[in-house]
């Protein structure tokens, strides 16, 4: 079959933040690929050098808006070691925390944004929906819904008190009990199922050897 | 600590090169301070024979004497090997190494564009992250390097 090129991007509806792709098709078959990035390059790296430590806390943290905690966490992590602190079991426990709820909402957005792009849009809804529980609880913690500032050098800012911790536990339950339906539908479905089997596979010896 | 004790032995061991230069931070992760003497072939010894065969990515920085490349390797249970390497800041060159590892590519590119770092063996491609009409010669990462308001 003829080898077609198709430009997509840098702006696509599908896409979630510019970027170019080349891709060489033949029939519904890649054939070649080449990507161009950077659309998004923001400069923070070099923004960091002309900041204190203390503002690049913060100004690490406004790398992404799902991921931001990490990044801050990251951040504050590196300097604590060069320095040579050793945080409080508290914070370290307080970090781990406000981690993991950012992991939480950060895996329902995509799993929602994975069936949107399947035309499943239901999956959507719901899992943004319930993502919503843990917003709530963040922003109960921390006082924001992403961004939190929650990490400074030595430790973190705020302390989580005893009716925080009982209302996280309530809608850890709520949140544990609508997750394992949601694997239910996504594995069980018939309609999921046929659309993604057999889509994107990446054999392993290719997996193997891309690791390098 | 036994793994990392043992890869810091391997290590020595094959390269005597490294007699001091081989620190253990913590757990899970290691550094060689510096490698340039023998760096091809310590890459080589961590991949095939240590089985830190995953590369995580490639840093450089400015240090405002010389430029440093950080070579982030890792086996699969998460034990991270840091390779360092050092050149000069004028002229600076170094080997690409994606004639086996495909995947440092990108970050080849970024080292090119943002230090204005020469490598050898990294063919034509796209830029990254710099746009197209990015102006020949400015280098955004290098310490003297300032934004022009």
């Amino acid at each position: 079959m003829r080898k077609v090129v198709i430009p997509i991007g840098p702006q696509h509806p599908a896409l979630k933040e510019p970027e170019s792709f080349s891709v060489t098709l033949s029939g519904e078959r890649i054939m070649a690929f080449s990507a161009r990035l950077g659309y998004n390059h923001r400069g923070i790296e070099k923004a960091c050098e002309d900041r204190s430590y203390t503002q690049n806390v913060y100004l690490t943290e406004r790398i992404c808006g799902i991921c931001s905690h990490a990044h801050s966490t990251a951040f504050v992590q590196a300097v604590e070691e060069i320095a040579g602190i050793k945080i409080p079991d508290r914070a370290s426990y307080i970090r781990t925390i406000i981690s993991e709820l950012e992991r939480i909402h950060s895996h329902l957005l995509w799993l929602g944004v994975a069936g949107h792009e399947i035309g499943f849009d239901t999956l959507l809804m719901y899992t943004w929906r319930d993502r919503e529980i843990v917003m709530d609880i963040l922003a109960q913690i921390t006082g924001n819904r992403v961004n939190y500032g929650m990490n400074t050098i030595g430790g973190v800012r705020r302390d989580i008190s005893e009716d925080q911790k009982k209302n996280i536990l309530t809608a850890m339950d709520k949140l544990e009990e609508r997750t394992l339906y949601y694997i239910t539908v996504a594995t069980s479905e018939r309609t999921v199922i046929e659309r993604l089997s057999g889509v994107g596979v990446l054999p392993h010896n290719d997996a193997v050897r891309l690791e390098r | 600590m036994k793994n990392e004790e043992s890869v810091k032995e391997a290590l020595i061991k094959k390269f005597g090169s490294l007699e001091n230069l081989v620190r253990i931070q913590r757990e899970r992760r290691i550094f060689i301070d510096d490698a340039s003497q023998d760096f091809d072939r310590i890459l080589d010894f961590a991949s095939e024979e240590l089985g830190f065969s995953v590369l995580c990515a490639i840093t450089g920085l400015d240090d405002g004497n010389r430029y440093e490349f950080i070579y982030h390797m890792a086996r699969p249970k998460g034990e991270m090997l840091n390779i360092k390497i050092y050149t000069p800041r004028d002229g600076s060159r170094i080997k690409t190494i994606t004639d086996k590892f495909p995947g440092a590519e990108i970050f080849e590119r970024e080292l090119t564009d943002l230090l204005g770092v020469k490598i050898d063996g990294l063919g034509e491609g796209n830029r990254y992250p710099l746009s197209d009409d990015w102006p020949k010669g400015e280098y955004p990462l290098r310490k003297d390097w300032k934004k022009k308001t």
